[in-house]
């Protein structure tokens, strides 16, 4: 519902592809709530005056609790994290300070720089591979298929996302079985058994071939959510595009693409995410190996926390990581929101 | 502080038969043992020892052995922990703890209780370190080759004597159509382990490696080199799978059950899993033969043992319990329900009525000469780096060579570090 203002009147911006001017929304606040009024036609009217000290702080006792709660269960832990990262500690007893000597050791450390490389080259391909073919099937979905028939397609792509990534990732164990296993047998019944692969055991293939199932099982989840954004976009765009002589790449690119922008920036920003946090499918997949050819950073912080009792060298990787995951986080929040249509 | 006061109260304790206790007391027992036959065995020593020890109630929890690693010395840390656990007693996993001074010190128990009597002395060995013991161990362990005795004597092969015998055996196998006569895997990396102690077992002369182990001698010396180059050979002539690198412990297991393996490196854990549900196989047990002018011997290993926290406060319910635990009568229970074998004297194997491979194991666990469990004696991130180190060897990142001197710097690292054991 537009917003009148005494002060502002609706703005006029250019549209996405020349079809004239469109008029933008004043996003409402609580705050102009409280001091809104309306008036005899309906039209939300705000008016200007001075606000309370209890009215200001309203909003700080309403989130007050759940700080509180997030402070103690996130801030905190995250807090003794960092601090550990100085400390030489097994996990019990007592604890020696070291300085920067864990911080400095991540960097110089061959087998943990392995594994930040393994994750960055994750985080890359996870946030186009999965992304992009959802991208390209929600595009398919929604365009040429009518509804049952994109209803249907649409669950038995998102089944994978269903399945715990234990059990995917014990299903997809079997399927690379270097001795049984169904994409070998495969390969040989069809005359390829020179591609046949120990998938798992070669250093040079084993991160892709576990990647390959991360895809599989995490692109349902992007299509679904691609899809619904795809179905929202006003199809009067598109009839206006094709008088145009919009074709269908054309349709895409400035249609479709700043039509779903909110969805797929959320989507690639919890995918590079998510790719940070990677671990059961490695850990069950390939442990890592072999020779920490599949290590990424939650792999190495278990490994040097559990298998190795260096506690204190675990909590300096692992602050590493969230350091890594909230700047991917600000940068991506931020970028959207100096590009957000409001703010052009 | 409450370490010293723990061992006060345990020398002071010390000297007290098993009795009654002062007052009903309800100790906290952390085991893995939560699947048949062996969960069903442990209910029932649990039984006997509140049976013997009125007033004493045990109160179980179960959870799988790597879990267990994951949480309890959280669990310990924080004070929540149990009163007694059962644990691999390796230096890999409990040296941290011990060094914590989160586990209890059972030397004076051993000594006034009369364990030293009742416990084999391999075994008391194996759970002592700088000069005491902390546990009980209840898991008796070989490691070596479990072989199809019905395949080897199919194609005329015998029981290889010596380490050359063994490779020829397995050429043969190949020869027959084996492609993979001897499997094993590299998931987890630990597997592998099994692998290098049995090859230093057949290679190295015992007192080589007491000397490298318990004087800080160097890995970089010919005999070691001389092992790893076996290990490599073992993978460049084909012996073991070449996709070996993507073997699970799960995936070995299974070539070796539908014979597609005659020959597995693994331990006597397998053996309760065959008596169960494979009593039809032919499966029998050998060390890796050794080479000229070394002993043979299997390296054995407590695969686990009942420790008691530190920080407990029932001392003495929890010793009473562990003192049952050190009966024959707990520990024929172990073997004949169970099929696992504590090394406690005094356990009549024939009435337990074992099956032939359960005996021959067990035969082999009562023999006093043991070779060296690595994963017993070596810190976690020396192991860590040889068996990750031995993947690289056989996936051409990193040459024999280049494996031994992985080993050594890790090796130094951790004495310079003051986490080997004596330190």
């Amino acid at each position: 519902m537009p917003v009148r203002s005494s002060a502002n009147k609706p703005a006029i911006g250019p549209g996405p592809i020349g079809l004239g001017p469109i008029p933008t929304r004043k996003r409402v606040t609580m705050n102009d709530q409280a001091i809104q009024g309306r008036s005899d036609d309906g039209i939300v009217e705000t008016q200007a005056g001075p606000r309370s000290r209890a009215d200001r702080m309203l909003p700080y006792v309403f989130a007050g609790p759940a700080f509180a709660i997030y402070a103690i269960l996130v801030i905190l832990p995250l807090g003794h994290t960092f601090l550990l990262g100085f400390y030489d500690w097994s996990g019990a007893g007592p604890m020696t300070f070291a300085g920067l000597d864990n911080y400095i050791k991540i960097f110089t450390d061959p087998i943990t720089r392995t594994a930040i490389a393994n994750n960055l080259i994750w985080a890359v391909l996870a946030t186009i591979v999965p992304v992009s073919m959802a991208l390209l099937l929600a595009v398919l979905l929604a365009t040429h298929l009518p509804p049952g028939v994109r209803l249907f397609f649409s669950t038995v792509y998102y089944l994978p996302a269903v399945l715990a990534l234990a059990v995917s990732a014990i299903i997809w164990g079997w399927v690379y079985n270097p001795a049984w296993g169904a994409l070998n047998t495969f390969l040989g019944s069809i005359g390829l058994s020179g591609l046949e692969q120990p998938w798992l055991g070669d250093p040079s293939i084993a991160l892709y071939s576990v990647f390959l199932v991360n895809s599989w099982a995490y692109f349902g989840f992007c299509l679904i959510i691609l899809l619904a954004a795809i179905q929202n976009v006003d199809p009067s765009l598109y009839d206006a595009a094709k008088l145009d002589g919009a074709n269908a790449w054309t349709q895409f690119w400035h249609v479709t693409i700043p039509g779903i922008r909110n969805e797929l920036n959320f989507v690639v920003l919890y995918t590079a995410i998510e790719a940070f946090r990677v671990f059961d499918l490695i850990f069950i997949m390939t442990g890592g190996g072999p020779f920490y050819q599949t290590e990424v950073i939650a792999t190495a912080v278990y490994r040097e926390a559990f298998i190795e009792h260096e506690v204190g060298y675990a909590s300096a990787i692992a602050s590493l990581m969230t350091l890594i995951i909230a700047t991917l986080a600000t940068v991506a929040l931020r970028w959207r929101e100096r590009t957000a249509p409001e703010n052009q | 502080m409450t370490k010293m006061l723990n061992l006060a109260v345990i020398a002071a304790i010390g000297a007290v038969p098993a009795a009654a206790l002062a007052q009903e007391t309800t100790i906290s027992v952390w085991d893995e043992f939560g699947a048949e036959p062996q969960r069903g065995a442990m209910e029932n020593i649990v039984a006997l020892c509140e049976a013997k020890i009125p007033g004493l109630t045990v109160d179980r929890t179960t959870m799988q052995m790597e879990q267990m690693q994951t949480i309890l010395t959280t669990a310990i840390q924080s004070g929540e922990g149990p009163d007694v656990f059962y644990s691999s007693p390796g230096w890999s996993t409990v040296g941290p703890l011990i060094r914590a001074g989160a586990v209890a010190d059972l030397t004076e128990a051993y000594d006034t209780r009369g364990w030293r009597d009742r416990v084999q002395p391999w075994a008391v060995d194996y759970v002592t370190y700088n000069g005491s013991a902390w546990a009980v161990p209840y898991e008796a362990e070989i490691q070596g080759i479990f072989y199809h005795a019905d395949v080897l004597e199919e194609h005329g092969i015998d029981m290889p004597e010596t380490y050359d015998d063994l490779i020829a055996a397995a050429e043969a196998l190949q020869d027959a159509g084996y492609e993979d006569p001897i499997v094993t895997a590299a998931r987890p990396a630990f597997v592998l382990g099994w692998l290098e102690s049995s090859m230093l077992g057949a290679t190295i002369p015992v007192a080589t490696l007491e000397e490298i182990v318990l004087n800080y001698g160097s890995w970089d010396n010919p005999a070691y080199h001389d092992a790893i180059a076996r290990i490599a050979e073992l993978y460049e002539r084909d012996l073991v799978p070449s996709g070996v690198l993507a073997y699970s412990y799960d995936d070995m297991m299974a070539e070796f059950y539908t014979k597609s393996s005659p020959m597995v490196l693994t331990g006597s854990w397998i053996v309760a899993n065959i008596d169960g549900n494979f009593p039809d196989l032919e499966v029998d047990y050998m060390e890796i033969p050794p080479v000229e002018g070394v002993e043979q011997r299997a390296p054995k290993a407590a695969g686990g043992g009942f420790m008691m926290s530190a920080n407990s406060d029932k001392t003495e319910a929890s010793l009473q319990f562990l003192d049952c635990l050190a009966t024959p009568e707990a520990a024929q229970i172990w073997l004949a329900e169970g099929l696992s074998r504590a090394p406690v004297e005094g356990v009549d194997a024939e009435a337990a009525n074992l099956s032939p491979l359960n005996q021959r194991v067990t035969e082999v666990v009562n023999q006093p000469l043991s070779a060296f469990n690595l994963y017993g004696v070596l810190p976690a991130e020396v192991n860590d780096a040889t068996w990750n180190g031995i993947q690289a060897m056989w996936a051409g990142m990193m040459t024999p060579e280049e494996l031994v001197a992985v080993k050594q710097d890790a090796w130094q690292a951790a004495i310079d570090a003051g986490e080997v054991i004596g330190q």
